[in-house]
């Protein structure tokens, strides 16, 4: 998986260039001063749904620790579609751009402008667990729940009498 | 001599205690239901548990206390049970949190609970953005549940009215009564809430659909939510990104409005309702929020432009008044990761955000912290004090201020508002003390302490699953203390005292 990462961050060194290297999102926000308009490799799953913006898209990248916002021009987007969320795992996304600490265009955020992109890894669908344990809890409490039910109902109708 | 509590007073007390569970439980039916619409299995049963469990706990004090519905409700009895019953509804609140596995442990499920009801916002959750439909909606329906007060739940549904409801009702710092009755006041507080919650879901998802781009699902799902967090104050987020994520300034701004709205007391909403609108220009707590506003603002704006991160007013105001709003109404929404408050802001601006988060907005309201009614009072004191000096020793100084109604500021007032303001303080520093004890500098510790304190939600980095549990335990603490303002907490360790070395 990160192979086809480190590809693309040899690519983009040979024709750019400009040497660009791979940051995790938590040396990218504490470090924001730094990195300010410079080129950044970064890499995340694509988590929450894909918030499209004319020719641009934006795209959330969760490296673990955090997601950043990644603007992506709709050509690059290719094969990325499928995003994280419940029950399922995002698409891998590696992402080399311009990142901002405050970007003028998109009112002072923090987000990474993408100039070159590729999918690393295709997401796939998480499929459910239910074990027997949360069964045997959820009938053993609707049971005891029955129960006092029971017991609550005879008590107020004994009053009642 | 003191007076060692009866066992009618303690079978009074858990009866009552029982009744709001019974209430609380039953609300855990909506997110299972919602599990059930996305199709999510695990949920369904993490939820069922949640339910039964209450249910059942409910069920045994109610059976086990069993007094007549009819009896005496003392003022200890009604502080008592609210103080135990916001600990119960937070054990219980985090049963269905901590099954679904993205809690590191059940005290950061407790966390998260208590941290919902109490309308804070900080989160200890992993892995957000993965997490189910049914228990991301949990997370936010508890704000609405605790924003409107679990107390007032139990009112509208399961209690009947009189002295005894009244006190219960006072015990979870709601001093307002709207109308004559107070269960017919807690059935007006949860219409109105309906309707706004009917509107502004629906504003937000429109928002969401057309302006930010989420699909229609999604956006009536993020509307629903955003518009809880936002409107009681509470700061959750179905997302990790918080607000930023949208990356909407529309978006933004209504989220903004929907923040203010909520942050006022509710008895400004009725009188709105019922078309006297002067009254939001006329009372004190408008006028003193008016004012801390402005000065706030002031503060972080000549930090920010210290340092020059955000250049020009609009970006100024989508980063730093937008946190700025968010502190002061106690909300807790950010556009800004939690560490660029300590990176990229200077410290008068932090200060300026701190004293927002510490100052609060309405009295009853979903706000936490001091509040614009208190700090308006004591400042009209001072005024009065400095006109005293200044005139004949003959003449006679009175202040009247509006609050709804026209009042004249008395001393026992006074005394109130500054006893209040005294705690709150005495709490925000003792959390950033913890937070020192814990090994964080001070800036940072207070930051936190007043966020949880002032049931805000901002966060510069200290909350985390990682922190000490000594830590996440003072948090909850100052989060409940900070949302039942005081006196209920400690009428229950008075009775506490009481029952052990009473005779």
């Amino acid at each position: 998986m990160m192979k086809k990462g480190m590809v693309l961050v040899i690519f983009c060194c040979f024709f750019s260039a400009v040497p660009v290297f791979a940051f995790a999102s938590e040396n990218l926000i504490s470090e924001a001063a730094m990195f300010d308009g410079s080129t950044v490799s970064y890499t995340g799953e694509a988590v929450g749904p894909i918030l499209p913006r004319g020719d641009f898209s934006w795209i959330s990248l969760h490296d673990g620790k955090n997601a950043i916002s990644c603007w992506i021009p709709k050509s690059l987007l290719g094969d990325i579609r499928r995003t994280g969320g419940y029950g399922r795992k995002g698409d891998v996304v590696a992402v080399i751009g311009t990142f901002h600490r405050s970007c003028p265009e998109h009112g002072g955020a923090l987000d990474i402008h993408a100039k070159y992109v590729m999918l690393e890894s295709p997401g796939a669908a998480l499929p459910e667990y239910l074990g027997t344990a949360k069964i045997v809890m959820s009938a053993v409490s609707l049971g005891v729940l029955i129960c006092l039910m029971i017991v609550h109902a005879f008590l107020a109708r004994r009053k009642k009498i | 001599m003191i007076l060692k509590p009866q066992v009618l007073d303690l079978r009074i007390i858990l009866f009552f205690l029982g009744k709001i569970v019974l209430g609380f439980g039953l609300m855990m039916a909506l997110p299972l239901l919602v599990s059930l619409a996305y199709g999510e299995l695990v949920p369904v049963f993490d939820f069922a548990i949640g339910l039964f469990v209450s249910l059942s706990v409910g069920f045994i004090l109610v059976v086990g206390a069993r007094v007549e519905r009819d009896v005496d409700v003392t003022w200890m009895h009604g502080m008592v049970v609210v103080s135990m019953a916001w600990l119960v509804c937070m054990f219980l609140g985090a049963v269905p949190l901590h099954l679904s596995g993205h809690w590191k442990s059940y005290l950061d499920a407790c966390f998260e609970s208590m941290s919902g009801l109490a309308t804070t916002g900080l989160s200890l959750v992993q892995n957000l953005d993965h997490l189910s439909h049914g228990a991301n909606l949990w997370r936010h329906f508890l704000q609405f549940l605790g924003g409107q007060g679990i107390v007032v739940v139990a009112l509208s549904f399961l209690v009947k009215g009189g002295p005894g409801a009244f006190r219960l009702y006072v015990g979870e710092a709601r001093d307002e009564q709207i109308l004559p009755n107070v269960v017919e006041t807690a059935k007006f507080i949860w219409f109105v809430s309906l309707v706004y919650l009917c509107l502004g879901t629906l504003l937000l998802s429109l928002c969401a659909y057309f302006s930010v781009g989420l699909p229609a699902p999604e956006a009536l799902f993020h509307g629903f939510c955003i518009f809880v967090a936002a409107f009681d104050t509470g700061g959750f987020t179905p997302m990790s990104q918080s607000v930023l994520y949208y990356q909407s300034p529309l978006f933004e701004l209504i989220t903004l409005i929907i923040m203010i709205w909520g942050s006022l007391n509710f008895k400004l909403h009725y009188a709105v309702w019922t078309g006297h609108r002067r009254e939001m220009i006329r009372d004190i707590e408008i006028r003193t929020f008016f004012m801390t506003l402005t000065a706030t603002a002031v503060l972080v704006a000549l930090g920010l432009a210290k340092w020059g991160i955000y250049k020009g007013p609009f970006v100024l105001m989508r980063k730093g008044m937008y946190q700025m709003f968010s502190a002061h109404t106690g909300t807790g929404f950010q556009t800004i990761y939690s560490p660029q408050f300590l990176t990229e802001w200077d410290p008068l601006a932090l200060f300026g955000i701190i004293l927002a988060m510490g100052l609060g907005v309405s009295v009853c309201s979903t706000t936490g912290g001091i509040k614009m009614l208190r700090l308006g009072i004591i400042l009209k004191a001072f005024r009065e004090d400095i006109k005293r000096f200044m005139i004949s020793d003959s003449s006679v100084v009175t202040t009247r201020f509006r609050h709804l109604r026209d009042l004249f500021l008395e001393d026992r007032l006074v005394r109130s508002a500054a006893l209040i303001t005294i705690a709150y303080i005495s709490l925000y520093i003792f959390g950033a003390l913890a937070g020192c004890f814990a090994g964080y500098p001070f800036l940072q510790a207070l930051f936190e302490s007043t966020s949880a304190a002032g049931n805000v939600g901002l966060s510069c980095g200290i909350t985390q699953a990682s922190m000490p549990v000594f830590l996440k335990i003072v948090y909850i603490l100052q989060m409940w203390a900070g949302r039942l303002e005081f006196f209920s907490i400690l009428v229950l360790g008075g009775f506490i005292i009481s029952y052990f070395r009473g005779k």
